[in-house]
């Protein structure tokens, strides 16, 4: 049984819903934190890993494959989120909306205290610095990984991070 | 504030573990000197755990079913340029389209002499025993700027596969592997210029100047590795090995 991204986007593409599973199980946890990140919401993050997978699969001819396939897929996550945000204004200026489910333990953790500040703090860096702390903090991409979602050159990366931490820095410690 | 920017770079690869030793050394002394640097350094090491210390949200188990409903329960997006009549037939008859398209090339790729070929259609597999040492025929490739050999040598459960790159032009060597498959090593002539990132599945070897490689892999049963080959997002060279088994 073949595991690669490369393998199982071909399978979709010849009509292999086994093979759309496992790429869905793959990335559907990490689009899924990537958006809750981004948005600050846990419904809009729902919606948002939808999306990004049907649409995953609507272009997936239009997919070019001598690039990394997660790549491709979270740029569409980023790009989806800060769509998200722009649409739900409230989230922009408002606090975080709790989960309207049911609470498991994850749900539980998440209400407490620091995650909350890290959220918030999150909220209040430009688009470009909070999608680089939470690709490097979050998905747990490497800068060259980061370079390869964002286009842009790990130099840069390197530069746009250290920013964002020390602006990071400066709203936790109360300084910002 | 007053720190030195070029410190604060290095305190920012000291948290994420890829600083030299002599930068390492270097961050250390200059702490010691300076004690706002040092309470700078404090700060940024513990908002770095805060954010590490967010806690990863479980999706609903219900998403999936969502995403499932929504991609198989209804009708699949049509691209604009494309007939939704014309798009029926081709869903219908993709299949029987692929199988012809993919007899008619083997044919055409047969007859024709590789000198004549195009990037998209310089595949290459090579099918390596399980015992004793074997290796397979070097492949050459020449395009878009980028030359070079790519020669894959089973020995001992382990894959090893040379790549010549004879080019200044900045080209990606891009390998997925699977079975398994593990990366074990990776030398390069002194002086190669290359980034690499490997995970468990997967190594991207970003290249610069003429260096070669000799990337191994641990094979446990089988291994199939996938390696392409691209500059500037166009495909050089892409070829499969499958080795033991």
């Amino acid at each position: 049984m073949s595991t690669t991204d490369s393998s199982l986007v071909i399978e979709t593409l010849n009509g292999d819903r086994e093979a759309f599973g496992r790429l869905v199980e793959k990335y559907e946890r990490r689009i899924f934190n990537l958006a809750f990140r981004i948005c600050g919401d846990y419904e809009d993050a729902m919606d948002v890993t939808q999306t990004v997978f049907v649409k995953v699969f609507d272009r997936l001819e239009t997919f070019d494959q001598s690039r990394k396939f997660f790549s491709w897929l979270y740029r569409m996550g980023i790009n989806e989120s800060l769509n998200q945000v722009k649409r739900q204004s409230r989230i922009v200026h408002g606090e975080c909306d709790p989960p309207s489910h049911a609470p498991g333990p994850d749900q539980r953790i998440i209400r407490e205290e620091s995650d909350g500040l890290v959220q918030a703090a999150l909220k209040r860096l430009g688009e470009d610095q909070r999608v680089v702390i939470i690709l490097r903090h979050f998905v747990d991409l490497s800068y060259i990984q980061i370079g390869d979602v964002l286009g842009i050159p790990d130099k840069t990366v390197k530069s746009r991070l250290y920013s964002a931490r020390q602006r990071m820095k400066e709203i936790l410690t109360g300084a910002g | 504030m007053s720190i030195d920017e070029f410190y604060i770079r290095l305190m920012n690869e000291q948290i994420d573990g890829i600083i030299s030793d002599g930068a390492a050394k270097k961050l250390a002394a200059h702490l010691m000197s300076d004690p706002e640097a040092e309470r700078y350094y404090e700060e940024l090491k513990d908002t770095v755990r805060a954010i590490d210390s967010a806690v990863e949200i479980e999706p609903p188990p219900e998403l999936k079913t969502r995403i499932f409903d929504s991609v198989y329960g209804r009708p699949r997006e049509e691209p604009a340029a494309q007939a939704a009549g014309g798009r029926t037939f081709w869903r219908s008859f993709a299949p029987v389209f692929a199988a012809g398209v993919a007899a008619g090339f083997i044919l055409f790729a047969a007859i024709r002499p590789l000198t004549d070929r195009t990037p998209e259609d310089n595949g290459y597999g090579a099918t390596i025993g399980a015992t004793g040492s074997e290796k397979a025929s070097a492949k050459a490739f020449d395009t878009f700027g980028v030359r070079g050999t790519v020669l894959p040598v089973f020995e001992n459960g382990s894959l090893t596969v040379t790549i010549e790159l004879a080019s200044d032009v900045e080209a990606s060597v891009f390998i997925e592997f699977e079975g398994g498959a593990s990366f074990e090593s990776i030398r390069s002539n002194e002086g190669a210029a290359y980034q690499m990132e490997v995970d468990e599945k997967s190594l991207l070897l970003v290249h610069h100047g003429e260096a070669d490689y000799a990337i191994r892999f641990r094979s446990v049963e089988t291994a199939a590795v996938v390696l392409r080959i691209f500059t500037d997002g166009k495909t050089v060279a892409a070829m499969r090995f499958t080795a033991g088994g």
